[in-house]
């Protein structure tokens, strides 16, 4: 199914050159427009939250700090025509006046919030993503390369996490344990192991009866070496694939947990968090950016991770998936 | 001394629907630089038999009598140990070439590995090794191959890498489940002749295992019959083709085509072999045998016995003259009654 360019890419001097999976893969994901969008928004995404000091220094304002000449005295509401600025774009330096000028309803600069928030919603989605991989291989991997009633114990496991009600379970959790960061980094990992875990348990299923497992093996190789070295380098693409949706669904899963007021604690900065301070008292119909900005950098944040994902499963695995 | 002796060997699988017995009492003996071949329909124990010598069968066989190669007794020794002899005193090759390599990773590495598990050497020598085993089996350029990946490559230069790979450490005992199969007929003939040529350089014991006459008959020193799980007869290749002795023989030797017949159907056996987890009485090949007598129905089966006058032996009821008047019918190509 390779492309005109694809094969425009294979010849040097017109010469067909061999090319290893990894170039092969990338080849094919540089023609997938939608991915590369979606990699450069993530890029972007990156800078922005590193950007965080650089803004506070900038605006003259601190983060998790009310600032009270971007809220109106009398009406509690975010003063400005974006909701909070008074200026205009034009008067960027002056202290309380920003780049997208809009304060949230306690005062707190929305672009020094957006920031932070954006840091706050990578480190999350990463690490839990870090964890969720890293058990899914441990677990899937024993499951499928051994087998028998481990792999029974393990896929039943697999079931009644998946059984279990996510948000039910992380509010109760979140009001037993007290908020922290740590708290909704492990329980979003614990409730998203299973899905992957079940797809890298299926291949190694697959992968372990192959013949070149049997050929290493009749080579004296050990069950230590065959997964290690034989089984899990094949497992490259899924993994890839799987981190990035699952980067996705771990930065969702804080936004909502954040929302429902529950998880994070108060001074590390959320979207979500932003989002549900626009709710009372209808903020957002008279600051209506309130919503739209943080809500717009979540909906595309997930949406370039997912879409990233797609676009590896494309470039990994060109059998199945979508086709563009 | 032979190098191989496999005694009273018996292969039992554990299943849903009870044990099945796919090899049954298998006895014989492989010298060092001899081939020995072993024939039979598919399903008659071939392959049970050499993952049982090479102890890659799963946990749910059983494996009894003896095993002894070398110095080394096979059966019953831990699986830690007997993965040590694996690579280094008793190495395989496999049917499909197109899957028996890592896609994943390049030749070399895989080759260099299969060097590494068992010698204690540098990357370096590593790679030399694996360079020289790419050059003794005629693969060209081997430097320039180390770096490629299996599906870069014919299928009959990954066997040749699969022969390279299984060859590094010099086992003494090579096992080679139908190495040809899946290869077109050219490179059949090229993999056989390096076989052939390969047999006499590393002076190993080899044993071929095959449904196909005409690569028996290309390399191998002996021959052994399987069907159902037993060997119904062991000759030399030379009487084998000459003086079959087994009606089951008969039956594989008159199937192969053209033999004289351009344009007739293929003589087929009829029916196919009996299930093994519940035996026929008496001489498993009774039931398709044109010769059957009511002794061949009946326990207990004939056992392996030699034939006056050559090196074979034969499990068979039939009467000696009988034997000889229809191998030779069969061998000179007419019908077998």
């Amino acid at each position: 199914m390779a492309t005109v360019e694809e094969f425009q890419d294979m010849q040097v001097d017109g010469m067909v050159v061999a090319r290893t999976p990894l170039q092969l893969a990338v080849a094919r994901l540089r023609h997938d427009y939608v991915a590369l969008c979606s990699l450069l928004f993530i890029a972007l995404l990156v800078v922005f939250a590193f950007a965080g000091s650089l803004f506070e220094s900038w605006t003259n304002h601190p983060v998790n700090k009310s600032n009270s000449s971007g809220v109106d005295d009398y009406t509690l509401l975010p003063v400005g025509p974006l909701g909070g600025c008074s200026n205009g774009l034009a008067s960027v330096g002056e202290p309380n006046c920003f780049v997208l000028g809009a304060s949230n309803s306690l005062g707190y600069d929305m672009l020094v919030q957006l920031s932070y928030g954006a840091r706050t919603s990578l480190t999350i989605g990463v690490v839990a993503t870090i964890l969720t991989v890293a058990a899914a291989l441990l677990l899937g991997v024993v499951a499928g390369y051994v087998g028998g009633w481990t792999d029974t114990t393990i896929a039943r496991l697999m079931d009644i996490v998946a059984a279990f009600p996510f948000l039910l379970f992380a509010v109760a959790a979140s009001v037993a344990f007290g908020p922290s960061l740590w708290f909704v980094i492990l329980i979003i990992a614990f409730f998203s192991w299973f899905y992957p875990g079940r797809i890298f348990r299926g291949e190694v299923l697959a992968l372990r009866d192959r013949e070149f497992v049997t050929a290493a093996r009749m080579l004296g190789a050990s069950n230590t070496r065959i997964v290690l070295r034989h089984l899990l380098p094949q497992l490259i693409g899924p993994v890839t694939v799987y981190a990035s949706l699952s980067i996705a669904g771990a930065i969702a899963a804080e936004a909502a947990l954040s929302y429902l007021g529950f998880g994070l604690p108060l001074e590390i900065p959320s979207w979500g968090r932003m989002i549900s301070d626009a709710v009372p008292g209808g903020l957002y119909i008279n600051a209506p950016f309130l919503m739209v900005f943080p809500g717009t950098l979540l909906i595309l944040t997930v949406l370039a991770f997912n879409l990233l994902g797609d676009g590896l499963r494309d470039a990994l695995d060109p059998r199945g998936g979508t086709q563009n | 001394m032979a190098l191989l002796t496999v005694e009273n060997l018996r292969t039992t699988f554990r299943t849903d629907d009870g044990p099945v017995c796919a090899v049954d009492g298998v006895s014989l003996t492989v010298d060092a630089g001899q081939v020995l071949g072993i024939v039979g329909e598919s399903g008659c124990g071939k392959s049970a038999m050499s993952l049982s010598i090479m102890g890659l069968l799963p946990d749910s066989a059983t494996v009894e009598g003896s095993i002894q190669l070398g110095e080394h007794q096979l059966v019953g020794m831990p699986k830690s140990e007997l993965r040590t002899l694996r690579g280094s005193e008793v190495a395989m090759i496999f049917q499909d070439p197109m899957t028996s390599l890592n896609p994943v990773m390049t030749i070399g590495w895989q080759l260099e590995e299969a060097v590494r598990l068992h010698q204690k050497v540098s990357r370096r020598e590593a790679r030399a090794l694996a360079v020289a085993g790419l050059a003794a089996v005629g693969i060209p350029s081997p430097e320039d191959r180390l770096k490629t990946y299996p599906h870069e490559l014919s299928g009959g230069m990954r066997q040749r890498v699969m022969i390279a790979m299984a060859l590094l450490n010099r086992p003494r005992l090579l096992i080679a489940d139908e190495p040809t199969t899946a290869l077109d007929v050219t490179t059949q003939a090229q993999i056989l002749e390096l076989m052939r040529d390969l047999r006499s350089e590393v002076d190993a014991a080899i044993v071929l295992i095959t449904h196909d006459l005409g690569v028996v008959a290309e390399v191998c020193d002996e021959v052994a019959v399987m069907y159902a799980g037993r060997i119904v007869e062991r000759a030399p290749v030379d009487e084998l083709f000459a003086r079959p002795q087994h009606p089951y023989t008969w039956g594989l030797l008159a199937s192969l085509p053209g033999r004289n017949r351009a344009g007739e159907r293929l003589h087929q056996i009829a029916g196919s072999p009996p299930s093994l987890m519940n035996p026929p009485a008496g001489c498993r090949f009774a039931p398709r045998c044109a010769m059957a007598m009511d002794v061949c129905r009946a326990d207990p089966a004939p056992v392996l016995a030699a034939v006056a006058g050559s090196d074979t032996v034969v499990a068979c009821h039939l009467d000696a003259p009988t034997r000889a008047r229809e191998g030779a019918r069969v061998a000179s190509g007419e019908e077998s009654a």
